[in-house]
């Protein structure tokens, strides 16, 4: 399934798999409607990277809407990827957009969707949990942001150079008990979770 | 004990725990408050790192980004020779006037209809991103002014050094094709007719090469796929060729 054409239920399936399957899914979707999202943000005063910071960020709402089996299938991936993008732009630019404009701008497939939900990390948490999973050590942070993805313990043992799947197993759970250790320290990090997940 | 703590926290939460053992569990959340405290510390470190995921799949997406930058360095570029109105036209009248000669001759009808099809051929449209002296720019030159034994030579040049340049790819694929070499363009058309980038425009080359080089019903069966393929930009291209190869092999076997 590299560089062919994926179905809708195949980048689903792929998507919720996790690991390298994500990966080739996700690149797929990326290059299939970058070109289309930029086009429509850079036509309407956007910069490219403006544009391209916005698409980026409908491409992981769109992720974790699938991953969470928050996306229902009422539209297409592409309507509802398009959708959210259109949703973001408006509220990264309301000042110079009105609602009206905003409206206009969708089509009819978008409209029905109504307004998509998603979670942002602003760039403040971005930074302190950064550097929460910096203070790791032994590459302790490439383990767990792998697991965290679902890569496959195989996946990770190729990536990382372990020799098998129970050597990073071990490493997973080792790494994260000191992770929780850290976390016990530090409960303002528990404040920044409390915040953004429900 | 704090491991076995641990362990049994962390099969809960990954959702492993058999029926039994995980009612037990949620029983005993309600009852232990150190085991109560040391699950919400665990779940949150989980939450923690599901948060960190995300920013490294926008990390991702901008390295994927970055890679599609690098792969495009285009420049904007004159029409081609095939696209300027005179050359259509020539090739219009060169054909009707090779029709009423021709028309005992099978193959030579046919080749003058794929040819009037690939002038028409739309090139994929380019907007301006990179340096005018880079090798690929150079090499889009040549293509552009009709010049495609060079604009292959280049084209090959640059594949050596980055074998997975899609464009490349498909320019070379198109370059060789009109260079009369469609058995060497095949494989790269293939490739191109792959891609998600000139999927479609490979397809609809890839087609026009097979004429060069299979069997006149196989193609004309990957032509008429095509042209009923609603939504594909090449349709109706696809739609004109097959009818006009269908009149023109229709009529010399009296069909």
């Amino acid at each position: 399934m590299n560089k062919g054409n994926y179905t809708d239920a195949q980048l689903i399936s792929s998507i919720k798999a996790g690991g390298n399957a994500c990966d080739q899914a996700i690149a797929w979707i990326y290059r299939k409607h970058l070109d289309a999202v930029l086009s429509f943000i850079m036509a309407r005063n956007g910069s490219r990277e403006e544009a391209k910071d916005i698409f980026q960020d409908a491409v992981l709402s769109l992720l974790m809407s699938i991953q969470e089996g928050k996306f229902e299938g009422k539209s297409s991936l592409s309507t509802y990827l398009h959708a959210i993008s259109k949703n973001l732009w408006y509220r990264r630019f309301r000042r110079s957009i009105t609602a009206d404009e905003y409206k206009a701008s969708l089509n009819k497939d978008e409209i029905e969707l109504g307004d998509p939900e998603y979670l942002m990390v602003d760039q403040d948490t971005e930074a302190q949990l950064q550097g929460l999973m910096d203070s790791l050590k032994d590459k302790c942070k490439e383990v767990l942001t792998m697991w965290a993805q679902k890569y496959s313990m195989k996946e990770i043992a190729a990536a990382l150079g372990y020799s098998n799947e129970q050597v990073v197993r071990n490493k997973k759970n080792h790494c994260l008990k000191e992770l929780k250790e850290l976390v016990r320290k530090n409960p303002e990090v528990r404040n920044l979770i409390g915040e953004l997940l429900t | 004990m704090a491991e076995q703590m641990f362990e049994r926290i962390e099969a809960y939460l990954e959702g492993v725990l058999p029926e039994n053992e995980r009612m037990q569990f949620e029983k005993e959340l309600q009852t232990n408050p150190e085991l109560k405290e040391e699950y919400i510390l665990q779940k949150d470190t989980h939450s923690l790192l599901k948060l960190s995921a995300q920013l490294a799949v926008k990390e991702k997406l901008k390295r994927i980004d970055q890679e599609i930058e690098s792969e495009a360095k285009v420049v904007s570029i004159k029409k081609p020779l095939w696209r300027e109105t005179w050359f259509q036209i020539a090739a219009v009248v060169l054909l009707l006037l090779g029709t009423g000669y021709l028309w005992m001759s099978n193959s030579y009808n046919k080749d003058q209809l794929i040819q009037q099809a690939f002038a028409e051929y739309q090139a994929d449209p380019f907007t301006s991103r990179g340096t005018e002296d880079s090798p690929f720019s150079q090499a889009m030159q040549a293509y552009n002014s009709g010049n495609f034994e060079r604009a292959s030579k280049s084209l090959q040049e640059i594949l050596k050094e980055s074998p997975d340049n899609i464009d490349a790819i498909h320019y070379l694929g198109i370059s060789l094709y009109a260079s009369g070499n469609s058995k060497e363009a095949l494989p790269y058309l293939e490739r191109s007719a792959d891609s998600v980038k000139h999927g479609e425009a490979g397809r609809w080359i890839k087609i026009l090469a097979c004429f060069d080089l299979e069997e006149k019903d196989r193609c004309m069966h990957e032509l008429s796929l095509l042209a009923t393929e609603e939504g594909h930009p090449y349709q109706d291209n696809a739609e004109k060729l097959y009818d006009r190869l269908n009149s023109v092999w229709g009529k010399m076997f009296g069909k």
